[in-house]
């Protein structure tokens, strides 16, 4: 896919640390002298996003970073395209999104998929793949979409979730689903199958995934992200967590068994 | 015109305009595929007496259905699109949810609403039967409602895209008995079912009660077509050629002219050679339908292939 390629420059002085202003759907578009030009927020000033990074590539949907810190707010209200990060992202990833795709080929901070600061609502569309872990909060209030995290997930990922889809590949959860009302949360390393959870959940029982097909219509569409989940994965048995009644009882976490 | 000995007669089929929709239903296994299939295309021959016409299009690995299972593409049609909008979601909620392990989404996620197409309620509608339990999920931007039944979750797509389309593409297979053309006409069936985006609805494919427009009876608009019947031969309007003792159709729906051309080709290669006497097409007149499908022409169209 054609897009442009930001590659960081070291630079003394203050760092960036908000990566807001990285959206595909709106760098994309511009020509290379007003990528270049586009002013960035750096410590109290405005420097031109060219003093930051080497700019590569051609307008386009997809936008990628190249050994970049790990900036906060990275994606915050995008509406599509895709945005790779080959390194870290810091927190708040993809806050507040309605569409599009971001993929990070590290690790992610906080709150991923969260929040805006404006907004009471996490990401309300698009997915966001992170191959190494994530930290506390992950999809919080998120509202639709998907969240999947290859590495490990940290405290509570789902907290007070409204709807949408979480995915964590390794280790075992902590408190997943705390306060959620609605939504999925999805653990596949089946290592920590029986591991407690949290009382907050009620414990449904095991099943086999063949009593929701959207189990395997949620892997299958992983995989096509780059994430080749583990094929017994699809034909296997689940642990079904309900959440709290006092929440609606409708948010689900799914964990992996065998 | 002939074809290994039998004759391709100079006429044409005559098909009109019907909405289509396309279903990809998976289940566990093969078995409960078939049964799936079998069963939401029960009563679904005709239009003269059904909600809709259907018929399974196409088998499908689970390499090819959404959610990695076996399954098949089914096509319906309808006269117009609000037909369709009420014949699906009758035969899927009644036929397909009823049905164990079955999950339905649409085979024509591509199609928006304009004058050429329609997205048509399905899971939407269903959904109510989960009694306030329902839940949906969003994958890919296709909105999934998850339904609870006894056996897990019936899962169905909450539209299915309907698409401008075409019926009654058709051949009459003459031959001199019931055995010698039920057989060709078999061949021309198992030579259609492979190919995308058309259906021979009727049982088996073929029709023996072919019929005409019009009755003597003022309460039917459809009544026996005699011009083909072998025991009306007698009669002034017969059509049938000397030595046809029995006539089989085998009516075609397609998405597109294309590809009911195609099957008519198809279908007329795999029929024709002894004792197949004659190839024909049921038409009336070109006064009714907005497609003819003229068989010589269809014919020279492979030719020039």
């Amino acid at each position: 896919m054609s897009g442009y390629t930001l590659v960081w420059k070291h630079r003394p002085g203050p760092a960036c640390v908000d990566g807001s202003f990285l959206r595909p759907d709106v760098l994309g578009p511009l020509d290379p002298a007003a990528l270049a030009a586009k002013p960035v927020p750096v410590g109290r000033d405005l420097v031109p996003l060219a003093e930051l990074c080497d700019i590569r590539g051609q307008p386009g949907p997809t936008l990628t970073l190249e050994g970049a810190p790990p900036l906060d707010r990275l994606g915050e209200g995008m509406l599509s395209g895709e945005l790779v990060i080959h390194g870290e992202a810091g927190d708040d990833l993809g806050a507040s999104m309605r569409g599009g795709r971001i993929h990070v080929r590290g690790q992610a901070g906080r709150r991923v998929g969260g929040p805006s600061p404006t907004s009471r609502q996490g990401m309300s569309g698009g997915e966001i793949v992170i191959d190494g872990d994530a930290g506390d909060y992950a999809g919080l209030r998120m509202r639709r979409g998907l969240v999947a995290i290859r590495g490990r997930a940290g405290a509570s990922p789902g907290y007070r979730m409204l709807a949408g889809t979480i995915i964590v590949g390794r280790g075992p959860m902590d408190a997943p689903g705390l306060e959620m009302r609605r939504g999925m949360i999805l653990g596949l390393d089946r290592t920590a199958g029986e591991a407690p959870m949290g009382g907050h959940l009620v414990d449904v029982g095991p099943f086999a995934s063949s009593v929701s097909p959207v189990l395997r219509l949620i892997l299958r569409r992983v995989a096509t992200l780059g994430w080749p989940v583990d094929h017994a994965a699809m034909d296997g048995r689940y642990r079904l967590l309900r959440s709290d009644a006092l929440e609606l009882g409708r948010g689900e976490v799914w964990q992996w068994l065998s | 015109m002939e074809l290994r000995g039998t004759i391709i007669e100079e006429t044409f089929a005559e098909a009109f305009r019907m909405w289509g929709a396309r279903l990809v239903v998976t289940a566990a296994d093969r078995r409960w595929v078939d049964t799936a299939v079998q069963v939401v295309c029960g009563y679904a021959t005709s239009v003269i007496g059904c909600d809709a016409e259907a018929g399974r299009e196409v088998d499908l690995d689970p390499s090819q259905t959404p959610d990695g299972r076996p399954g098949a593409a089914v096509l319906f049609f309808a006269f117009n699109d609000q037909k369709l909008a009420k014949a699906l979601p009758n035969r899927v909620g009644q036929c397909l949810m009823t049905c164990p392990t079955t999950a339905v989404y649409d085979g024509l996620p591509g199609v928006t609403t304009t004058p050429e197409s329609a997205r048509l309620d399905l899971g939407k509608r269903l959904r109510y039967f989960g009694d306030g339990f329902q839940s949906s999920k969003v994958i890919d931007g296709r909105r999934h409602w998850r339904v609870p039944v006894m056996d897990g979750e019936f899962v169905v797509e909450e539209t299915a895209g309907a698409v401008k389309a075409i019926a009654g593409g058709n051949l009459l297979i003459c031959g001199p008995d019931q055995t010698t053309t039920l057989a060709a006409a078999v061949r021309a069936v198992d030579a259609i079912a492979p190919l995308p985006d058309v259906i021979t609805p009727f049982p088996g494919g073929v029709v023996r009660s072919g019929s005409k427009v019009g009755s003597r009876y003022k309460a039917l608009f459809a009544s026996s077509n005699d011009e083909y019947c072998p025991t009306l031969r007698h009669t002034p309007r017969s059509k049938l050629r000397p030595g046809v003792g029995c006539v089989y159709e085998i009516v075609i729906n397609g998405l597109n002219r294309d590809a009911i051309a195609r099957a008519m080709r198809v279908g007329i290669e795999a029929s024709a050679g002894p004792p197949i006497i004659a190839i024909s097409a049921g038409n009336y007149g070109g006064n009714l339908g907005k497609f003819h499908f003229k068989l010589h022409e269809v014919m020279a169209a492979e030719a020039g292939r």
